[in-house]
């Protein structure tokens, strides 16, 4: 890794923390979410480091959908779902006594078009290096999430 | 250049090996066709002696491109969605075509689009495997592979990502990931596995 990695992996790593208390929502939609079999993949939360998430308590969730639709929405590609969790669940989800030597952490990260934007993020105990959150955390958080179709 | 054919007269009287027939251009008779494969044999012959590689190839091609206007069987997105509609059904083969369209980047920048390794692999996994009575759904990765996944007889999923000689097999029931090549021996234990 160089330092310019590093640098950025520790900004990532640094940013403020969401509460353990707050809900936040995941868009679902193709081609991590097949609406005729009303099923997610756990891909939608793992087999990755980052998921974006949303936070309903800085804006009011229909805002949020109206700009997930903005963004994320095509002709062809609806947005079908969501998925809601609170952080302390998803945190749960990757304990520290499985030796996974995996933490999963909800950033605050607002952006331009969504001020709401947070991101999941999978790294080390130590919070020093980004961890792949695998498929078998990612489908136990799916399983605790209330899915809403839309 | 040959009249274009249309419509599945034309498509059905192409795959006939009648081309001719295809044709929706009233001055396009089996005699002007001959001609124009004898024209196209001679070009070819001339050339041959004096042409690059690259003129043979737009001479050659440029049949290839008249012949592409009926489904190619040799596109893996074509071919593996006829198979997948009669091993997993309609449902399956809709939802392939639908990932196939996803380009490079359609999540926010990080998803690739379907790849041809994922088609090949799922080809071959669809000979070996019998998924007859599992409810499997379709995704696409991040990498552009293929997910199937399916509740097994406790409810509990099972997903496979598919690469093109083998598979990542995930089980909730037991939190493993499992990589097997896409062979007869591995994919049988395994069916037997996730049921």
């Amino acid at each position: 890794m160089t330092d310019a990695d590093n640098n950025t992996v520790e900004l990532l790593l640094t940013r403020p923390l969401v509460d353990d208390q707050e809900l936040v929502l995941r868009a679902l939609h193709e081609p991590f979410w097949d609406a005729e079999k009303q099923r997610a993949t756990p891909s939608a939360f793992g087999n990755g480091n980052f998921f974006s998430l949303s936070r309903p308590a800085l804006l009011p969730e229909a805002e949020i959908i109206e700009r997930w639709r903005e963004d994320l929405e095509r002709p062809e590609r609806r947005l079908e779902a969501l998925a809601e969790v609170q952080v302390s669940v998803i945190r749960a989800c990757a304990p520290p006594e499985q030796g996974l030597d995996l933490r999963l952490s909800v950033f605050a990260d607002p952006t331009e078009k969504n001020p709401a934007h947070a991101e999941l993020v999978g790294s080390n105990q130590a919070g020093t290096q980004l961890r792949k959150i695998t498929r078998g955390v990612g489908n136990r958080i799916l399983k605790q999430c209330r899915i809403r179709i839309l | 250049m040959n009249p274009q054919s249309s419509g599945f007269a034309g498509r059905a009287a192409e795959y006939c090996g009648c081309e001719w027939m295809g044709s929706t251009d009233p001055g396009w008779n089996i005699a002007v066709f001959a001609e124009s494969q004898v024209r196209w044999i001679a070009a070819a012959t001339q050339l041959r002696g004096t042409a690059s590689a690259i003129q043979m190839q737009l001479v050659i091609g440029s049949r290839a491109r008249r012949s592409s206007n009926r489904a190619d069987p040799s596109d893996p997105l074509e071919r593996v969605t006829k198979t997948i509609a009669v091993k997993l059904g309609a449902q399956a083969a809709r939802r392939l075509k639908r990932l196939g369209t996803f380009a490079d980047g359609w999540d926010q920048g990080h998803g690739r689009a379907l790849t041809e390794g994922t088609l090949l692999g799922l080809e071959r996994l669809l000979a070996l495997a019998d998924f007859a009575d599992l409810d499997v759904a379709l995704f696409l990765s991040r990498d552009g592979h293929l997910l199937l996944n399916w509740p097994d007889a406790n409810g509990e999923l099972v997903e496979l990502d598919i690469a093109r000689d083998s598979v990542m097999c995930f089980m909730a029931s037991t939190g493993d990931e499992l990589e097997l090549p896409i062979e007869p021996r591995a994919v049988s234990d395994l069916m037997t596995r996730v049921r």
